[in-house]
């Protein structure tokens, strides 16, 4: 008799802590983060909508070591591979020279001055970026080698592909290259811009739900583009 | 005989010989100089014009010549200033003006190879290649010379905008060579209705930089700034040709590796007002009035342009 009480009362604790894992399994989700951001950037005047930086102005910055982060810009057939690159602020890039020529790549912009001095084909240098802005990076020898690294104040960006579609945050490539754990935005407003070399700077207003992703398409036009923060 | 930079070379027919000049900047400063000496008894006052070092670096021994053109010993002296552990130690005119340009590739067109390699080639590494191209003035090396940096900050009824211009790619002066070009800085100051804000403070485009509709290249009196030599003659007059001037009026190109900071000061009516920034960086080959005067045609290059 004693041994089946004892039982019911362990079966009616397990249905308690079962339920409660059940709710929290419901809720958690919801109040550590809420969605992503998805969308189009349409252009007027470029032949592709490729290559968008699209950005968070104000967001919560990342809080881990940025140290072991290991974002790359190649360097191939006269080229720097990516054309831009988006990283947080703290993060280091490494640059490898996988061309069959020497190169010499250096920055004079406010944002990160640093020159890396000629080197061959198969060595790599890396550099650390401690400060928001955009660096645009070139090659002493080889006029046409134009690129841009821009450094963020926190990681939800996202670059547009051949189609101009984006995500923020774009998970895949943050862990790619070493930061883990961002999935989603909270719930809230947003400051959405977008950055191109050749397109007009645009920002609109983005809300996140409490739960769920929102997609939001945006128009640019060619023209000369601004700052990242003003 | 034919001369050139590598000494392995073995073309009896051509008599290929080895110079070690080819491969310095040097063999470049024959043509890419240009001094005049003033008439007898005349002599020009440098010393508002260049600092000592920079004179010291033409390598004139007095003031009755005028150094019209002097790409050479602005690399030279840059050059001269450097440490031996700058990066830059050791750039070479053939680096930039003798490099490959993209349309060239893939690099296996340019490597000697097959049958005449066979018969007294030589294998080439692409590193070791200097195309003949000799880009100078080209809209793909002036879009990398110079790069600009827009700062602002509203304080009440005032904004503040820094212009920032650096000389990134150049090993020489920018604009170089021919006196008749220039670079000049035009800036846009708008309210968010998109009505001109007034200047308070700030340098303005002088007269040569065109009289008349903006729409047509004309920005005299606008706010911005001009980067050129300048020659003088007795009279005064601005821009002329090397063979009237008897001086140097001013000289603000950019040197190499340096930046050059201006600042402007607009008068904004509403504090609250969300103004905008827009500054265009342009290369003119040839300043209006003498394009004018001359009837040419000729067209500017954007070299770049920024948005505060």
């Amino acid at each position: 008799m004693k041994r089946l009480q004892e039982d019911i009362v362990l079966k009616r604790y397990l249905n308690v802590i079962c339920s409660m894992v059940f709710i929290l399994f419901l809720y958690l989700p919801g109040l550590a983060m809420a969605g992503k951001i998805t969308g189009t950037v349409k252009v007027n005047g470029l032949r592709s909508p490729v290559d968008i930086l699209v950005y968070l102005v104000k967001a919560p910055p990342v809080q881990e070591d940025l140290s072991k982060t290991k974002f790359i810009m190649d360097q191939q057939n006269l080229t720097f591979n990516p054309h831009i690159l988006p990283i947080p602020v703290g993060a280091s890039v490494d640059f490898p020279n996988n061309d069959k020529v020497d190169h010499n790549i250096f920055s004079l912009s406010r944002t990160k001055k640093f020159n890396l001095g000629s080197y061959k084909p198969g060595d790599s240098k890396a550099v650390l970026f401690d400060k928001p802005g955009i660096v645009e990076l070139r090659c002493d020898v080889h006029a046409e080698m134009a690129a841009y690294i821009m450094v963020l104040k926190n990681p939800y960006f996202s670059v547009t592909d051949d189609q101009g579609r984006f995500e923020i945050p774009d998970s895949k490539h943050l862990e790619q290259n070493g930061i883990k754990g961002i999935k989603n935005l909270p719930a809230g407003n947003y400051v959405l811009k977008i950055w191109h070399e050749k397109l007009i700077t645009q920002k609109q207003t983005v809300t996140i739900p409490e739960n769920g992703d929102v997609s939001v398409e945006i128009t640019a036009t060619r023209g000369t583009p601004g700052v990242l923060y003003k | 005989m034919v001369f050139g930079p590598y000494d392995d070379v073995v073309v009896p027919p051509m008599g290929a010989s080895y110079s070690s000049i080819y491969d310095k900047g040097r063999f470049c400063s024959s043509c890419h100089g240009h001094f005049e000496p003033l008439e007898k008894g005349k002599t020009w006052n440098h010393s508002k014009v260049y600092s000592d070092s920079e004179w010291k670096g033409f390598g004139l021994k007095d003031n009755t010549i005028l150094p019209v053109q002097t790409t050479y010993q602005e690399w030279k002296h840059w050059q001269d200033q450097l440490s031996a552990k700058d990066p830059n130690k050791g750039k070479k005119c053939q680096d930039c003006h003798m490099s490959w340009r993209k349309e060239m590739l893939p690099y296996d067109n340019h490597v000697v190879d097959g049958g005449a390699r066979n018969m007294w080639g030589t294998y080439r590494s692409p590193k070791n290649i200097r195309p003949h191209h000799f880009d100078g003035g080209t809209k793909t090396q002036l879009k990398t010379a110079l790069s600009m940096e827009l700062e602002g900050k509203t304080n009440g009824n005032k904004l503040n905008i820094n212009v920032y211009i650096t000389n990134t790619n150049g090993g020489h002066w920018v604009p170089t060579g021919e006196t008749m070009r220039s670079v000049m800085l035009v800036i846009n100051a708008v309210n968010s209705n998109g009505k001109s804000l007034k200047m308070l403070k700030g340098e303005q485009l002088p007269e040569w930089a065109g009289k008349g509709k903006v729409d047509a290249g004309n920005y005299a009196g606008l706010p911005g700034a001009v980067f050129a030599k300048v020659l003088q003659d007795d009279n005064g007059n601005l821009n002329v040709p090397f063979w009237r001037a008897t001086s140097i009026a001013t000289d603000t190109r950019i040197r190499p590796k340096t930046t050059v900071t201006l600042s402007y000061e607009f008068a904004l009516k509403d504090p609250e007002d969300e103004p905008t920034v827009e500054a265009k960086l342009i290369y003119r080959p040839v300043m209006r009035p003498l394009a004018k005067s001359k009837k040419w045609s000729v067209d500017d290059i954007l070299i770049t342009s920024n948005v505060w």
